[in-house]
């Protein structure tokens, strides 16, 4: 029968820290994942956390140390990230390919983070960017850390990366079969100033992972699927390793 | 739960269970423009504004909209149209209209915050509304005339551009690198007139359609947007298994479930035998399958269904039905299925026909003309190709949905999302022991159908349950079992063998065609046979032969999807002609000249193959092509695409991309025209005191616009605007009948039956006319501008003749009846161009342009006629590129979803432009040969040639996904 057992909109996040600690807890941002996968198991018994009055929103430059970076609330919508000009420009590409219009007004960063989809492009964009997430308004972990280690307790409340210098570069290069599908691989590259690489790919692992060398795509093991098998995934990782190095190198 | 929200302006407090998505609380506050599309968002057709912003609210629970701001369309229906409604009315921006309103949400939204968008800008907006009609170009233009509008611009009317021939009609033309074609917005028609085609006040026009108003404004339409007092839902339990024996069906607890009416399953429901395709009685062979079996065939396959209070209630139950299954090895391939090893898949004693049940081989078809292995031995060079095409879906945004109920007088009424209502009823009737005439079925606005919807796939569900329960019931199915428990395209491998003189004609052509229908027959013969039929009758030879077996698998089913055996035929025969000429060393274009068929040209084996196939010693004369425009599409098509880059080399290999390859493809496309001698429409007109009519057809209108040019063919005739006509269709209780929307037929049939209708009303109007002016000859009468007109210039109204007709004297009711079926089948050709870009590092391929110039004769609506071909190929495309069926090791669908399944979105969409090529066919109404089917036929062959223009390199399996591509790619070592 209806696997809601219940629905509550906490009015602060000592409140939904309280509400998580139930059993069968579920805590959404816009819902657009777990709302449909509660719906389509009549036999999961959910509590839902909706976490859209907590606040959480907003997008906030910050300087320390000489060093700009960008603060994004956990509820902050992917749309909001199109077009705000404290966003760099390969985090607006990202956004707009992440999702389609009618979805991304609901999704929100946290609940990007927090699926830790190994296709999301958004996801491995703020991996390749060196983010950081921030846990109960507390603690701050890399991204890269949140999505090596087995799910924290806490709620996700905001992102944080360092805004890309003049001198560095970033690219994106992705394989589909069409040109917004998801992409089968994609990299997102990241060289700071200092001439160091870091490429973020999807479609290698269960989550974005991060490559520095082609020993590190030598490494990869991809699951095969219908859509490319381990062999193609770990060519095409390679393609587009190459191509990212090639460019951030002019 | 109590929550409290605006909804278009007004504050709304109410009550909602916590798993009610804010989709069903809007649909149940009545507000029906909210449509339904899937439960994760991904078609959008359920959209409406929160807060201002588009959102899906499939994935959405009612909770979370507790004290905020929802706006639906119907937040715009004031008296007067919103500009963006206007526009979107003017530009013909919808088919089936289902997700209009989301659209025009959305449009909304973007102009709020800009009245200049980018045609980026708005196909972004669009993106998350999923649209398998329009191929997203009309209400792209929509949206730029809205903004427009809202700027406080007038926009011109929007209608086609008028093209001067570049030929004559036979003989083609040189094109200048230099001619770049009309300047103007890819959603206008480019319509080339011919001068045998006469200037006309309605047909020819870009009327609007006749349901554009009740389709932007969210209006009432379809089957969902009806809701019958006590209505109880119905879902189906469906196989885990591709193949298994049901051993038993516990249903104990279902039943007891408090707020389940019925549970229906083999153990309680007559094995009766049917076929479920909708087609003319008789319905082909084999009749192989019953409303609930004992035994299962394919993951989907129907197991048991319940009806109960609500959905929540009926999906608990069917969790709580116990099912005893022995398991059964499985086969998917149509090629493995006959193998010794493989599973029988049809076992049981009761079904007849099977021509080798066996091995699986449902039926086999065979014809021949002439003698291909004596001209095979004949020819000078011999070629023969094997090509593989896969399954797909149709992916209509509404899915399958039915509503049963019976009404005061005990007769069952079923209100459903059909192409062929009048097939139902009486395919129907007796599997619930009912006669046809107590049977009454509705169809209403269609979501789309594509071929989907014609068939008798749920109207038994919801009859049996709504008789068990004297309760209305409703089933809806859900995007999963659209994929896999509704209909699909049949794979196919087909190998080409084509012997060619040293002339570079044709001799001999061999079709050996092997089909999957899946676990049931329904479309099998009928899809082959035009497969056949499509693959042997585009070029002449005087030798041709096809020999095919149709197999039962353990797929989904197979059934009718637009299109119907030709885009796989025709992706084979466009290959396989194309690789004949660059094995010969000649020009693909010429070569194919040489031989396709021309006007005069018989069709030689044409009447051997279909439903109404005939036998060598049973005619006398072979049909022949009456008219073709080929040419003149040919010499359009290769100014759009600029053909002549196909032998730069410095385009198709960018020096400053070393990755990248480009290729430019043709397709010769040739399609027919309603199936000869069977498919027969029906129309009833009559006139009212204004001197406006009634117009009812059993014809179905998709959203191609049928009831429009239906409409439009009337109005022609009866010298009325088309705004006089009111037009009904598809109510088995009140229309005339009709075969249904399939084969393209309907403006060709059910045209012609509107035009001979609207005749026998114009000679009546002409009398009385006749008599009132005092003219001896009625026929010396012209009907013009809502009157009757004698030679002198003196006239009557229309108005007026009605109301003396009804009121003064010799009182009657002006009408008309008429029906007709067409002992020809006129083909409508078209000239398919792709361009592309190929990645040789990856296999991505990206299709940068598509155009075709078709000849569909004399388009009755050229903005409808577009918006066909526009739909169609964006259809074709997804064929071609990257949709397809997959399966895990037990047989199941793996992307039963869209996403995984992947159709084209707005923001990803190639060029299209659209050439409507005047011909004049004198066999159809005013001109008329079909369009709705033929663009589906070309986009893989033409998208297959570019990839050898690009790289050399022949792919002869769909779709060209990166990873396929790359592996042939790297066996060619380029």
């Amino acid at each position: 029968m209806p696997s809601i057992l219940s629905y509550h909109r906490p009015q602060s996040l000592d409140e939904a820290q309280k509400l998580a600690s139930q059993k069968n807890t579920f805590i959404i941002g816009g819902g657009t994942l777990v709302i449909p996968d509660v719906l389509s198991s009549p036999t999961k018994e959910a509590v839902i956390i909706d976490l859209q009055a907590v606040g959480l929103t907003g997008i906030f430059s910050e300087l320390s140390g000489g060093q700009s970076s960008v603060k994004i609330g956990a509820m902050t919508r992917l749309s909001e990230l199109i077009g705000n000009e404290k966003i760099p420009m390969i985090v607006h590409e990202l956004s707009s390919k992440e999702l389609p219009s009618t979805l991304r007004t609901q999704a929100t960063i946290g609940g990007t983070i927090a699926d830790r989809n190994g296709e999301s492009i958004l996801l491995s964009g703020f991996l390749a960017l060196n983010a950081e997430i921030e846990i109960n308004c507390e603690t701050w972990i890399p991204l890269n850390q949140f999505l090596q280690s087995e799910p924290l307790e806490g709620i996700i409340t905001a992102l944080r990366f360092n805004i890309p210098t003049a001198e560095s570069e970033t690219s994106f290069h992705s394989v589909g079969r069409t040109p917004m599908d998801v992409p089968i691989v994609s990299g997102i590259g990241y060289a700071q100033s200092n001439g160091n690489l870091q490429v973020s790919l999807t479609g290698v692992s269960k989550i974005p992972v991060l490559v520095k060398s082609d020993d590190d795509i030598e490494n990869l093991d991809p699951e095969s699927d219908f859509r490319g098998s381990s062999a193609y995934r770990k060519h095409l990782a390679s393609v587009i390793f190459s191509r990212i190095t090639e460019e951030v190198q002019k | 739960m109590r929550i409290s929200f605006y909804l278009n302006e007004i504050q709304i407090e109410t009550e909602i269970e916590l798993h009610d998505t804010l989709m069903q609380l809007l649909r149940r506050r009545g507000m029906v423009s909210v449509r339904y599309g899937s439960d994760s968002g991904e078609t959008g057709a359920s959209a409406v504004l929160i807060d201002g912003k588009l959102s899906s609210t499939d994935c959405m629970l009612a909770a979370q909209i507790d004290g905020r701001d929802v706006k639906t369309v119907e937040w715009f229906n004031k008296s007067d149209l919103h500009p963006i409604q206007v526009a979107f009315v003017a530009t013909g921006a919808m088919q089936s209209g289902y997700s209009t309103p989301a659209m025009i949400l959305g449009t909304w939204e973007l102009l709020s915050q800009n009245l200049n968008p980018t045609e980026q800008d708005v196909r972004d907006m669009l993106s998350g509304i999923l649209d398998r009609e329009t191929a997203y170009v009309k209400p792209v233009e929509a949206v730029m005339r809205a903004a427009a509008l809202m700027r406080g611009e007038t926009n011109e009317p929007f209608g086609p551009v008028y093209l001067p021939p570049l030929t004559d009609g036979r003989n083609p033309v040189d094109i200048s690198p230099n001619d770049n074609g009309p300047d103007a917005s890819p959603a206008v028609p480019r319509v080339v007139p011919s001068k045998d085609v006469p200037e006309m006040a309605v047909v020819g026009k870009p009327e609007v359609k006749v349901d554009a108003v009740r389709l932007v404004k969210g209006n009432p339409a379809f089957t969902d947007d009806f809701e019958e007092r006590g209505q109880l839902i119905a879902k189906v339990l469906r196989s885990p298994h591709a193949h298994a024996n049901i051993l038993d069906i516990d249903d104990t607890e279902a039943v007891a479930l408090p707020g389940v009416h019925a549970v229906i399953h083999y153990k309680n429901i007559p094995r009766i035998k049917y076929a479920s395709g909708g087609q003319s009685w008789p319905n082909p062979h084999p009749h192989d399958q019953v409303s609930f079996d004992n035994k299962v065939r394919h993951v989907g396959d129907r197991v048991a269904a319940v009806a109960a209070e609500t959905k929540e209630i009926a999906q608990t139950a069917l969790s709580l039905i116990k099912v005893k299954y022995e398991v059964l090895p499985y086969v998917l391939g149509e090629i493995e299925t006959m193998e010794p090893q493989s599973p029988v898949i049809h076992d049981e004693n009761d079904t007849e026909e099977i021509y080798d049940a066996d091995k699986n081989i449902v039926l086999k078809i065979q014809a021949e003309r002439g003698d291909v292995e004596t001209g095979a031995k004949q020819a000078d060079h011999l070629f023969e190709d094997t090509f593989k095409v896969h399954q797909v879906q149709q992916v209509p945004i509404e899915p399958h949905i039915s509503v049963a109920w019976l009404d005061s007088d005990e007769r069952l009424v079923v209100r459903t999302a059909t192409q062929v209502p009048f097939h139902v009823r009486r395919m129907l009737a007796p599997l619930i022991g009912r006669s046809i005439k107590d049977v009454r079925v509705i169809k209403p606005r269609i979501g789309g159908g594509f071929g989907a919807k014609q068939e008798m796939l749920i109207e038994d569900i919801v009859a049996h349950l709504a008789i068990a329960t004297r309760r209305p019931v409703k089933l809806e199915l859900d995007r999963s079992e659209e994929f896999i428990a509704s209909r699909t395209r049949h794979p196919q491998t087909l190998t080409f063998t084509t012997g060619v003189a040293a002339t570079g004609k044709l001799v001999s052509q061999k079709l050996r065609l092997i089909g999957n229908t899946g676990p049931y027959g329904t479309h099998g013969l009928t899809v082959q046979t035009v497969a056949g039929l499509r693959g042997l009758t585009s070029y002449n030879a005087d030798n041709k032969k096809f020999d095919c077996d149709v197999v039962y698998t353990n797929t989904p089913v197979a059934g009718a999807y637009r299109g119907y055996g030709a885009p796989q035929a025709e992706f084979a025969l466009e290959a396989h002609m194309e690789d004949i000429a660059h094995a010969l060393g000649v020009d693909p274009i010429e070569f194919k000249r040489k031989n396709w068929v021309k006007v005069g040209d018989e069709l030689n084996i044409a009447p051997h193959l279909g439903e109404r196939a005939v036998g060598l010693e049973d005619i006398e004369e072979y049909p022949r092509i009456t008219s073709n425009g080929i040419e003149e599409c040919i010499a359009q098509g290769k100014r759009s695409i600029k053909w002549h880059r196909k032998d730069d080399p410095d385009w198709i290999a960018p020096k400053d991309k070393p990755n990248i390859r480009r290729g430019l493809g043709f397709a010769f496309c040739m399609h027919g025209t309603a199936i000869p001698f069977l498919d027969m429409g029906g129309c009833s007109i009559k006139i009212n005191d204004d001197g406006s009519f009634n117009m009812l057809v059993g014809a179905t209108d998709l959203g191609t616009g049928a009831d429009t040019v239906l409409g439009q063919i009337a109005a022609e005739v009866l010298g009325v605007p088309l705004s006089d006509i009111q037009v009904y269709s598809s109510d088995t209780d009140v229309t005339p009948f009709d075969t249904g929307a399939y084969a393209s037929s309907t403006t060709y049939i059910s045209g012609t039956a509107a035009k001979l209708a609207a005749e026998k009303v114009r000679e009546r109007l002409k009398e009385r006319a006749a008599k009132l002016l005092n003219v001896k000859e009625p026929c010396s009468i012209e009907l013009r501008d809502r009157k009757a007109i004698a030679p002198d210039g003196s006239s009557v109204t229309i108005e007026d003749i009605a109301m003396e007709a009804f009121h003064l004297e010799d009182h009657e009711q002006i009408m008309g009846t008429a029906s007709y079926v067409s002992p020809e089948c006129p083909a409508p050709f078209a000239a398919q161009f792709a361009e592309i870009e190929l990645d040789i590092e990856t296999g991505q391929i990206t299709v940068t342009k598509l155009v075709m110039a078709v000849d569909c004769g004399v388009a009755i609506n050229p903005v409808t006629a577009s918006g066909q071909v526009e739909g169609g190929m964006l259809q074709a495309l997804g064929y071609a590129h990257c949709e397809e069926y997959a399966f895990d090791e037990n047989g199941k669908m793996v992307n039963d979803s869209l996403g995984p399944y992947k159709i084209y979105r707005a923001d990803e969409m190639p060029e299209f432009e659209v050439f409507l090529v005047q011909t004049m066919e004198d066999s159809g109404p005013f001109g008329a040969k079909a369009v709705a089917e033929i663009p589906k036929d070309g986009v893989a062959p033409a998208i297959r040639n570019a990839i050898i223009n690009a790289t050399g390199v022949a792919i002869n399996e769909i779709p060209f996904t990166p990873e396929r591509v790359w592996q042939k790619i790297r066996e060619s070592e380029i």
